[in-house]
């Protein structure tokens, strides 16, 4: 019994672990999500690219530069985002703004923009080539 | 009432100004970033738990940097590590640390 319940959460947890590391969705659609200013009811909001700039561009869509206080989520892991994005909904991650924003997100649509930003290249890069 | 407001408007100002000031050196912030290589230095490292990778650092935006670092130390943000990490650097740690981060180029 012990060790049937053992065997069962061990594969829960192992498939857990996979799910979550291998986000699944839609680039594009996420690209329609991340610039998109209205949200599902057709309301006006402000878009992903009004922060963070128009994929990997670091470019506002109005060609202005992309603040610094806003980080570079282009280019970064699917799976980390899709983490933050649910940090956020769940209000675990302070940032007002984008609590709001992540709540308006469906759990479809953070894997969708997840996955599409994770396609893009940019220069967020690991610390594997800086450790001399 | 009229006082107040102005009051507030130059605290405001100032604390901004603090912020501001608090110029980052690489330099210094390269030795004290070898400790962030343990995570952010292995492609594909993976947080234990939640299981995820932990994000590329490498080229972020200093002040993005900065801010996170700002919220593990407040709390704001919680992974144990780099709350642990982040409550041990000084503020001018932290701006070191970014400085030289956000410097940081890809030669792939």
């Amino acid at each position: 019994m012990i060790i049937r319940t053992l065997l069962i959460t061990t594969t829960l947890l192992f498939t857990g672990n996979v799910a979550a590391l291998s986000v699944k969705g839609d680039a594009a659609n996420g690209k329609k999500v991340f610039e998109s200013n209205k949200d599902t009811k057709g309301q006006l909001v402000a878009a992903c690219t009004s922060c963070h700039g128009v994929g990997s561009t670091g470019k506002l869509p109005d060609g202005s530069a992309a603040p610094g206080e806003n980080p570079i989520i282009a280019g970064q892991y699917p799976d980390y985002l899709s983490k933050a994005l649910h940090d956020y909904k769940n209000k675990k991650r302070a940032n007002l703004g984008m609590q709001g924003n992540a709540a308006r997100l469906s759990d479809k649509e953070i894997s969708d923009v997840s996955v599409y930003l994770g396609t893009l290249k940019s220069k967020v890069h690991d610390l594997s080539e800086h450790k001399d | 009432m009229k006082s107040s407001l102005f009051l507030l408007a130059g605290l405001l100002l100032s604390a901004n100004t603090l912020a501001a000031e608090l110029k980052g050196d690489p330099r210094a912030g390269k030795t004290l970033a070898y400790t962030c290589t343990g995570c952010h230095g292995i492609s594909e490292y993976k947080n234990a738990y939640p299981s995820y990778r932990v994000p590329k650092i490498a080229g972020q935006n200093e002040k993005y940097l900065l801010a996170a670092l700002h919220g593990y130390k407040k709390g704001e943000r919680n992974h144990p590590t780099m709350k642990a990490q982040a409550s041990s650097y000084s503020d001018q740690d932290m701006a070191n640390i970014s400085a030289h981060l956000s410097r940081l180029s890809s030669k792939k």
